[in-house]
Parts: structure tokens; sequence; C-alpha cells
């Protein structure tokens, strides 16, 4: 009989957003339980055999009680056998949060796993092998004592660790906690199942990294799945399937805008998003040059746009804008204004002023209170 | 705009007709005297041209006559740009309104509004009812200056601004920016506030987001100092269940209890070979000290014999000594009895030395007082020589009796008579005769000697013989004088009388003896005082007492007196033997006290040795009888045995415990105590540590779980994330505040610089003017286009703090500074002044009339006063008002 199970790790509960401010920051780091919530009804949808968690549980192990609860809860909705393990931002220390969560009631058939052990499971159909982090930087390959454990012969034989695989990986990757490339064939495995990198990633056909269940960065890695595998008896190819239970959609969108035409396009891009508007974090990275009117209109658009997502961040530190004749026309043509502005441009246009950054603030300033103050008259 | 004929009627007290007519250019002085309806006369043309004809109310009548419902009436004739224009109203009954311009005749309103156009001023929206000052009057509002206002500044009109404006920009161009810069202006300094303080410090958002940043880094400076307190302990507690683990795997306790127990056999063993040893040593001691107590007995029975034998020989020994020391004490007395006698016999020497030298002494001493008493002696006859004499000398003197004083008096007297005499010669009447020869001739008893001068005091005859008798009685006053002569004549001759003489030399003679005897006398007495300077009594008495002191010393010395030498010499040999019998007497008494003490000494030893003969004679009787007895309990045999045998048991007691030494040596117990101790001490500090390590384990176990549930870990992030995004507002609200301010501070500087460039058309009209006035000065123009004040010597001066008379003529100046400037746009103005100048002093008030004439070189200037003779030397025509009403009246 195949045994099934859903392979998935980095839910880092307790995570906050420093870079996403207000209401939005609150709401991802609230999602990540309710995706958990939303893996636990999967795993009851789908009747797996169990669910195991390949570290990194926890954003941390300073984590507070109540965030320990709220994942507690959210485990509910699964009945099955839960296999959680430590991952390097929640390690096994003396006193970590895996102690506080089974002082704090965990139900039995959540299984915390500190030790190396043998957790035998499915009826005796899966036989899981953890490799449980005891520090956060751990300079040995945990694995290799697996392949001095056996297994019985009619068990599916899984492994279940965190950390990198050596050489494998993308080159930003972390290299602690390092796992062999050959892992899953030393210890005779029929599927290794890793945590730590965050998107959904296959280093072979035994041995995957399911990435995190919500996406948390600004990065196309292909986050928020959990992994369905599937391996009909032990020694067969297992079969894996990527099931999408994340929330919102983490976008970096780079535009270019050096007229008002342009921002037509932009918003034409923001459209493209799609509906529902509320689960996009977008990330809007503006290049080029414009004329305070363009820069005015982007920030309308900016706003608007602010409405409509959960979240918009804008970086426009490389879109320069600069006045126009036109612009500061609009401000006044004659007079003492008049004067200023012209100031302002020659102190803007000598880079040996020690005011000359500060200038196209101020220039954009007095062209904004005209705006603000100017419509009225 | 030149103004050239005004009639008024009916115009308050102006009721009779006045017309001034062919008014010229430039300066011209309207004169009347107080009350004459100068005042009245500017009113009048200001309302014609500037209140509507058909208004009403209490300000049209007060244009009235007072208590006349008269029609008032004003012409006005002017000049612009060379086109002439008449204007004329009347206000309350039958109003009326005409303008009569170059190209036609207009009435009413429509003349009101043509007239407004024509010069630039905005004409009350409603019929002015009441006097609400000259707002509406355009320029005219600003020249035309009633009396008495003059010194409170221009204070521009809003239209006359606006035309001055309107001329400036046309000079500058637009460098204000108008209200359109001004809101700018308001707008950036209210961003401004918003986020700086006036002095640049942040505020508002800007400080709070400052603010929020310190709040959050405190805060996380706290976390992050639990979150490394919960790192050690967590660090530690990961070492001290390392410790247990390693104390658990090692059975480190187990194996330390082991130690301790195999210690304590050990030690069991060793002290069991201890109490062994210690029993025969135990033994040993007895032994030998019963061997002791053996051989101390032995020994004092040999002593006691010793000492009985001792005893006897020493008893030989005293008595022997003791014959010594009573011969000794024999031959000592009688060595003291000889030292006694010699003693006695050095005395009775030395007694006699003493006498001998206390009588040699007296003669001495006798000696010396016999040698006195002669001296004093011998004084004592000088003395008495010496009264003798002197005692006759004073006798002679006495004897003479004449004193200086009486020689004195006689010489007074001698010089008044000679006083007398030459008086009475100075009234001598002189008489010479010359006799011829053979003639001879007498006078009294004397013969006269021809051509010889005779001075005649008294009555005389001149005989001549044979011829005549001549008398000659001296006339005029010589009586008198001859009477005093024969008074002082008479004192002195008495005087002369009294003292025994017959002149004054020999009074003089006399005196000087007397004085010789009395210094002889003084001479004597110094003699006397020589030889008793205590006087003769006193010497005398010293003689008796010497006389007393012979006497008693002749006494003492048995015998008459010797001379002085023989005497110290016998002294002195009295006095050296004496001392040597007092030498020979204390080395008797010497030898005496040694004799004395020396037989006391053999009495002492003799006593001495009796007693110690007797005394040993006692012990050796009680050392024979104890003996006698010891010997009947033990005999000296008895004694000997216990010695040897005791000595044979301690042999065998040594040979034991020295055995017993050996087998506790071999078993090292120095070693086994060592070894207890460590076991014991390493036992109870592991027990210590795995109840310390147990302790803290529990205690940073509770403490760990207590900090986990926490949640620092999420605080700690939000806190960072809080931080951060304050930081950011943070900067950006500085990035802001700085460009506000630069913002701020270019708008400002640049306001500041168009307002400079503004006003400087003005400025450089007045300065000619001013130049004239208050030379070195400069004016300074508020942006309202009035004066702020004058800058003298680089210093500002506010206008309100300049005296009356200054501000009166700057805001004079100023005028036809602003008259120029319009003027030369276009916009001529008349200007009137209606006693404009009042404070001025007389330098200051020609100075003005040199600048009103400048300035009328260009624009009319129409001054209306009282003051004639201040406006005589203004060289301008002059109107009499007075002239003017008698001229219209008889039109």
């Amino acid at each position: 009989m195949a045994v099934s199970f859903i392979h998935t790790a980095d839910w880092q509960t307790g995570r906050v957003f420093g870079n996403i401010g207000g209401d939005a920051g609150v709401l991802l780091k609230a999602q990540r339980v309710k995706t958990v919530q939303r893996i636990a009804e999967l795993a009851a949808e789908r009747d797996v055999d169990a669910v195991l968690v390949a570290g990194d549980v926890f954003e941390d192990n300073l984590v507070s009680n109540e965030t320990v609860h709220a994942l507690i809860h959210a485990m509910e909705g699964f009945k099955g056998s839960w296999v959680l393990i430590p991952g390097n931002h929640d390690p096994a220390v003396a006193e970590s949060v895996w102690h506080r969560m089974r002082a704090l009631g965990c139900p039995a058939n959540v299984r915390i796993v500190l030790e190396p052990q043998l957790i035998p499971l499915a009826d005796g159909r899966l036989a899981v092998l953890p490799a449980a982090l005891r520090r956060k930087h751990e300079i040995e390959d945990l694995t290799v004592t697996w392949e001095r454990v056996n297994t019985p012969a009619a068990a599916v034989r899984v492994g279940l660790a965190h950390g990198s695989v050596e050489g494998l990986l993308p080159g930003e990757a972390e290299a602690t906690n390092p796992i062999a490339a050959h892992c899953a064939t030393r210890a005779r495995l029929d599927y290794l199942a890793l945590g730590d990198w965050h998107g959904t990633y296959r280093i072979s056909e035994r041995t995957w990294y399911s990435g995190t269940p919500e996406p948390d960065r600004f990065k196309e890695n292909d986050a928020g799945n959990v992994l369905q595998v599937t391996i009909a008896a032990p020694g067969a190819e297992p079969v894996v399937e990527r099931v999408h239970v994340g929330r919102y959609v983490w976008s970096a969108i780079e535009v270019v805008l050096n007229g008002a035409d342009d921002l037509a396009a932009i918003d034409a891009q923001l459209n493209e998003l799609g509906e529902p508007l509320d689960r996009h974090i977008a990330l809007l990275a503006v290049t080029g040059a414009v004329d305070f009117e363009t820069r005015e209109q982007l920030d309308r658009l900016l706003s608007k746009w602010r409405g409509r997502l959960t979240w918009i961040g804008d970086d426009c530190s490389r879109l320069v804008a600069q006045p126009t004749d036109a612009d500061l026309d609009r401000i006044d043509t004659a007079g003492f204004v008049r004067a200023a502005m012209e100031r302002l441009r020659a102190i803007q246009a000598n880079p040996a002023d020690p005011d000359h950054e500060l200038a196209t603030g101020a220039l954009r300033l007095l062209y904004q209170i005209h705006t603000a103050g100017g419509e009225n008259q | 705009m030149i103004i050239r004929r005004v009639e008024v009627q009916n115009f308050r007290k102006l009721v009779e007709p006045v017309v001034i007519e062919n008014l010229p250019d430039g300066l011209v002085i309207v004169l009347g005297e107080n009350e004459e309806g100068k005042s009245t006369l500017l009113n009048a043309i200001r309302s014609c041209f500037f209140d509507k004809h058909n208004m009403t109310g209490e300000r049209a009548q007060g244009f009235q006559p007072y208590n006349s419902a008269l029609r008032p009436e004003v012409r006005v004739e002017f000049e612009i740009h060379g086109q002439r224009y008449k204007l004329s109203k009347a206000f309350c009954l039958r109003a009326q309104a005409e303008l009569i311009t170059p190209t036609g005749r207009l009435a009413g309103a429509a003349a009101e509004e043509e007239l407004a156009h024509l010069l630039h001023f905005t004409p009350p929206q409603r019929v002015r009812r009441e006097d609400s000052g000259h707002e509406h009057e355009g320029i005219f509002g600003m020249f035309w200056v009633e009396q008495g206002k003059s010194f409170g500044g221009v204070n521009p009109t809003p239209d006359g601004r606006s035309s001055i404006q309107q001329a400036l920009q046309h000079e500058v161009g637009d460098v204000l920016g108008g209200k359109r810069g001004q809101k700018i202006l308001a707008d950036v300094a209210k961003k401004r506030s918003e986020l700086l303080t006036p002095t640049g410090r942040p505020t508002g958002a800007y400080a709070k987001a400052a603010d929020r940043v310190l709040k959050f880094q405190e805060e996380l400076t706290t976390i992050q100092a639990a979150l490394r307190d919960y790192g050690r302990k967590l660090e530690e507690l990961e070492r001290c269940r390392a410790r247990q683990r390693r104390y658990e795997i090692e059975r480190t306790l187990e194996r330390t209890e082991n130690r301790l127990q195999e210690a304590r056999d050990a030690a069991e063993k060793v002290a069991a070979l201890d109490r062994t040893a210690k029993k025969a040593e135990d033994e040993l001691a007895k032994l030998r000290l019963e061997q002791s107590l053996a051989a101390d007995r032995s020994e004092r029975r040999t002593r006691h014999i010793k000492e009985i034998e001792a005893s006897k020989s020493k008893v030989a020994q005293l008595k022997a000594a003791w014959d010594t020391k009573q011969q000794a004490l024999v031959e000592a007395g009688r060595q003291a009895g000889g030292s006694e006698k010699e003693l006695a016999e050095a005395a009775r020497r030395f007694d006699q030395a003493a006498s001998t030298c206390d009588a040699a002494a007296a003669a001495e001493q006798l000696a010396q007082v016999q040698v006195n008493l002669d001296i004093l002696l011998r004084q004592e006859r000088e003395a008495v020589q010496a009264k003798t004499k002197e005692q006759k000398a004073l006798q002679d003197a006495a004897a003479i009796g004449i004193e200086k004083k009486d020689v004195i008096r006689l010489k007074h007297l001698h010089d008044a008579v000679t006083t007398a005499q030459a008086q009475l010669e100075a009234l001598a009447t002189n008489v010479r005769i010359d006799l011829e020869p053979g003639v001879k001739a007498r006078m009294g008893r004397s013969t006269i000697v021809s051509g010889v001068q005779h001075r005649l005091t008294e009555t005389t005859v001149i005989d001549v013989t044979d011829c005549a008798k001549i008398t000659v009685v001296p006339g005029g006053d010589i009586d008198n004088p001859r009477t005093q002569l024969k008074r002082a004549q008479d004192n002195l001759q008495l005087a002369l009388n009294d003292l025994g003489v017959t002149k004054l030399s020999e009074a003089e003679h006399k005196q000087e003896d007397r004085q010789n005897l009395l210094n002889e006398a003084k001479k004597y007495q110094e003699l006397i005082e020589a030889h008793a300077p205590d006087g003769l009594d006193a010497l005398q008495s010293s003689i008796a007492e010497l006389r007393g002191r012979i006497q008693r010393l002749t006494e003492k010395a048995g015998g008459k007196p010797k001379a002085p030498k023989e005497a110290s010499a016998a002294l002195k040999e009295a006095q050296r033997e004496r001392d040597s019998a007092e030498q020979a007497r204390k080395l008797a008494e010497k030898r005496a006290e040694r004799a004395r003490k020396e037989m006391l000494s053999a009495k002492a030893e003799e006593a001495g040795c009796k007693a110690s003969c007797e005394a040993e004679e006692r012990s050796l009787h009680d050392l024979e009888r104890t003996l006698v007895e010891d010997r009947k309990a033990t005999p000296d045999s008895k004694l000997q045995e216990a010695v040897v045998e005791a000595a044979q048991q301690v042999t065998a007691a040594e040979q034991t415990a020295q055995a017993a030494r050996g087998l506790l040596n071999n078993a090292n117990p120095e070693a086994v105590t060592l070894e207890l101790g460590a076991a014991e001490d390493t036992l109870n500090q592991l027990r210590k540590d795995l109840r310390e390590l147990s302790d803290r384990v529990i205690g940073l176990e509770s403490e760990l779980r207590a900090t986990g549930a926490q949640g620092l870990g999420e605080r700690s992030q939000q806190l960072e994330a809080d931080l951060q995004g304050a930081k950011t507002a943070a900067a950006s609200l500085e990035r802001r505040a700085k460009a506000i301010e630069l913002l701020h501070s270019v708008l400002a500087e640049a306001e500041k610089s168009a307002k400079e460039t503004f006003l400087r058309p003005v400025a450089d009209r007045v300065q000619p003017y001013l130049k004239l006035l208050l030379p070195g000065t400069e004016l300074l123009l508020s942006e309202e286009m009035d004066i702020a004040g004058l800058r003298r010597g680089g210093v500002e001066e506010q206008f309100a703090a300049l005296s009356l008379g200054t501000r009166e003529q700057l805001a004079v100046l100023t005028r036809l500074a602003f008259s120029d400037l319009l003027r030369e746009n276009g916009q001529p103005a008349a200007v009137l002044l209606d006693d404009a100048i009042v404070f001025a002093d007389d330098e200051r008030f020609k100075r003005m009339l040199h600048i009103l004439r400048k300035a009328a070189e260009k624009t009319q200037i129409i001054v209306f006063t009282c003051h004639e003779r201040n406006y005589e030397a203004a060289g301008a025509p002059i109107v009499r008002l007075a002239e003017c009403r008698a001229r219209a009246t008889g039109l």
C-alpha cells in the first residue's frame, strides 16, 4: 500500500515583516498561521499518512506563547501524524520553543523530534529519520548517521532534515548546516524532505525542498507551495505534487518613467497583477527622469494603488525629477519667487554647493506648495 | 496737474466769494491770516474733485456756512498734459457737477466718472455721508496735506500706493511678485513652522519622528540586552547540563564514594597499629619511671651520706674562721683608739692656728684703718685753715660796702649832670672879644685872650681894662637848664657823700676791691669743699668713728698697730698655718672614720662566723639523725638491688615498643590520612557541585522558560522594524525640513532683495532732497510705501523715534519724491501743503524752502500759510487771500 505524506517547511511562525509597514505587516504575520491551518485542511482533505515539517517551524526560539498556541490550534485540522523538527531559526537548544510547545499542551499526534531517533508511522509503512538541529549552525552533516540505522524492509524510508545541500543550491543560499548531495543515496532513502530554501526546489527525484508555504519576500523562487509525496513502495520513485497554499503574491516590478505617457503603462502593469488585488504585495522600482508635474502624477498613481493592493512600496531613488521651465512658470514667471527658483536652480546645478542636493527637494516642495495652494487661486 | 484758478462761495466760513486766479507753475504761496479760511479753501478744492455733488447728510450739511442754508459752490480750473479743464460743483441745494474738457462738457455723475478716470482715483461706492478720510482720493490724498497732519508720515492711500507701485514696476519691472509671491512665501513659512522652530530646531512631526527613533532605540536596547542575557543563560544551561551528563557518564559520584571507603579502611588499619605502638610506648614509659624512682632513692641515700661528711668538714672550717675573726676584731679596736687620739690632737692644733689667724686679720685691718685716719686728719687741718681765710676775706669785703649797683647808680647820676651841662651850654651866649694890641681885659678873675670865644651861661662882667666894664646877661630860657644842672649836681654829690667817696672813679675802684675779696672767699670755699665734700662736721664725725674702730681692733689684735705691710705679711703667714692645721685635722678625721668602720666590720664578721658555725652544727646533727632513721627502714643494699632489677625491665619494654613502631611506619599513616582527607573533600565538593548544578539548571530552565514565553524574539523583530521605519521617516522629514529651510531662506532673501530693488527708484528721487536737508543720511522706506526711518551714520532710527520737525520735513520731501516719480510716469499731481512745515527751526526751514523750490521746477506746489515772513525768502509768487476775497466781492 502506497504511502502519502505532505512535505512542508519554513513556516517561520511569528515572523515580523519589518520592510512592510502598517496594517499589511500585521496581516502578513497573521497569515503564516492561517496558511498552516490551510495545510492541515489540505492534509485532511487528501487523507495523507503524515505531514512532515522540515524545520524552521518558528521564526525564533523566543516567539511568544500566544504564537505557539496559535500554531497548535492551526494544526488541529489534521488529526493524523505531524512530525516537526527544529531548524536553524528554532534549533533544539537547552530551553527552546519546542520545550515550551510541549509544556503548553502539544497534541499527541504532533511529534516534536529533538533527538536522532527512528519515527515509525502509518502502521510501520513509513519510517522517518529526522535530523534535528541542536544549534543554529551545525558544522557536521547530521544525516551521516542515517546509513547505520536500519528500518523495516516494508517501510518507506524517508529522511527529514533542515540545511543546505552542498553545491546544488543557487549561489545566494547559505552554506550552513550542510547536507551531502548524495545523502538520499547514502542513507538508502526513498525520499529526503528538506527545509531551509524558501522556494520549491527539486534537488533530485528523491530529494526536494518544499519551500515556505507562505511567500515572504520579493523573489521569483516559486514559494507558497507544499509538496504531496506519494511513494508506492520502498524503492519506488516518489510522485511529488506541488500544491499552492500561499495567500499573498509578492511582486517586484521595475518600470521606466520618462514622461506622462509612461504613467499609463505603469498603471496597466499594476492592473496585470490580477484579482483579487488584496492578495498582492508589490514593490515598484521606478527609474528614469521626469518633470515635476509627472512626478506628482506618479505620486497620485501610487496613492491610488495603495488603496487597492494590500501593500505597495516604491523605490524612486533612481528616478530623477527635475523642474522644467514650464514647471517653474506654473509657479511664477516673475517677482522674487521666480528669482528664488532661479537661485535654487543655480544651487542645484553646482555640485560644489553643499545644498545642491537639497535644492531639487526645495524646488519640488515649492512646486507642491504652489500646486496645493495655487489650485485654489 | 496744474491748478490755475479756484473759486469758492458759501463753503463753510468762506461765505463771501473767494477767487484765486492765474496760479502759475512752480511754487505758489497762498497767504491768509489765522481763521481766514486757508484750510477751508483746501477742503473746498478737495470736495470739488472727490466728493459726489449729490451727497447728503451731515457731511454735505457741513459744507454750508454755520447756521445757514446757502448753496456751497466750488469751481476749479486745472491743466493736465497741457489740456485745460473746468470743474464746478454745487452741494446741498440744487446740487450739480460740471466738467468742461477740451473735448466737451459733462454734467452730473458722468462728469464725476470722467474726473475719476482722469485723475486715477476710485470714487466712493456710495454717496459719502460723512468724513471717511481720503482713502478714495488716489494720489492726491497723499499730496494734498492738511494742517497738523504732515508729521504723521506719508500714509499713502490705496490708489496712491497702487499708482506708486505701478510707477515703480514701470521702472524696475515686476520684482515683488505681488500677492501670489506673498502667499507662496507665507505657505512656505507655514510649512517650515510645521517642522522647524523659528531658531531652526525640529518641531511637530519632525521632532516627534526623532523622539520615536530614540524611543524605539531605547526599547530595542533593552530588549537586546534581555536577549543577550537569554543567550548567556542558555549557554550556561548547556554547560551545566554538559557537566551533569559528564558526571553521569563517568560515574563520578560512585567512584568518589568508593575511593573514600578504601581510604577509610586503610585509615582504620593504621589506627590499630598506632594503638598497639602507643600501648608499648606507655608501658615503656611506666617502667622507665619506676627505674628512675629506684635510681633516685639510691642516689638520695649516697648524697645523704656525702652531705654529712661535707657538713662535718664545713663545721671545722667555720670554727677556724671564727677564731680568725675574733682576733681581727681586737686589732681593729686598737687601731680605732689610736686614730681617735690623733684626731683630737689635730683639732686642737687647728683651733690654735685659727685663733692666731683671726688676731692677724684684726691687726691687718687696724693698720689699714690707721692709714685712713691719718688722711682724714690731714684733710681736716686743710679745711680748717681755708675756713679761716674765707672768713677774713668776707669780713674785708663787707668793710668796703660799695656794691656794683651803687656804682651803677652813681654813673646814672653822673650822666644826668653831663646831660644838663650840655643842654645849658647849648643855650650859652657866645662872646668873642678881639682886643686891640695892648688892651687887656678880664672876665671875672680870668684874663681874656683876644680872639677867643667864650660861652657864657650866667651873667658875666667883662672888665676891659681901663676902658669899660661890660656885663653880659645870657638871654632866652636858660634858667631852667641851669636849675636842672644844679639839681643833678646836688644829687650826685649827695650820693657820693652816702658812699663816702668824692668822685665816681673812687667809688668804682672800691667796688672792684670788694669784688676781688669776694672772689677770694669763694676760692677758699671751694678748697673746703675739696677737703670735706660732706662738710667739716661730717669729716670730723668720720674721724671719730675711725678712732672707735682702732680701739676695738687694737683689743682684738692684742697690740699696737703695725705698719700695713707688716700686718699683711703676718696675716698671710697665720692663714697658711691655719690651712695646714685644717688639712691635718681632716686627714685625722678620715683615718678615725676608717678605723671605726673597720672595727664595725670586724664585729659583724665575727658575729656572722659565729652564727654560721652554730647553724652548720645544727644541720649536721639533723642529717646524722635522719640517716640513722632511713637505714633502719631500708638498708643501703636493698636500694642497690632495686636499681638493677628496674634496668632489666626497661630493656625488655624498649624492644617491644620498637617492634610496634616499625609496623606502624611500614603502613605509611601520613599518606593514609592525606588520602582520607582528599577523598572526603572530593566527595563533599562533588556533592556540593552536583547540588548547585542541579539548582542552577532548575533555575536557568525556569528563567529561560519565563523569558521565552515573553516573545522577545518577535518583540525584537518588531522593534527593529519600527526603528527602521522611524529612522526612515525621520530621515525623510529631515530631508524635507532641510529642503524647506533652504527654500524659505532663498525665498526670504529673494524677497528682501526684490524689495530693495523695488524701492530703489523712490530712494533715488528722495536722496537729492535729503542731501539738502540732512546730508549724509539715507531714507528707509517700508513695503507699504511709507517712511520706515532714517539711516544716519550707519545706524537706523525708527521714524516714530525722530523729532516732530524731522518727521514733518521727511514726510514732505518723500511726497515730493513720489510726485516726481509719478510725474515721470505720466501722472502729474500738484502738491498742496497747508502749513506743512511748522516745526522747523530757521536753518531747516531755509533748507526746506530750497527743497520746495527745487521740486517746484517740475511740479506745481501750492503752500497755504499764515507765516508771510517765513516765505518771503522763497522768491515765489504770493497770493493774499484777503485781496482775492476783496477782488471777488468787487466782481
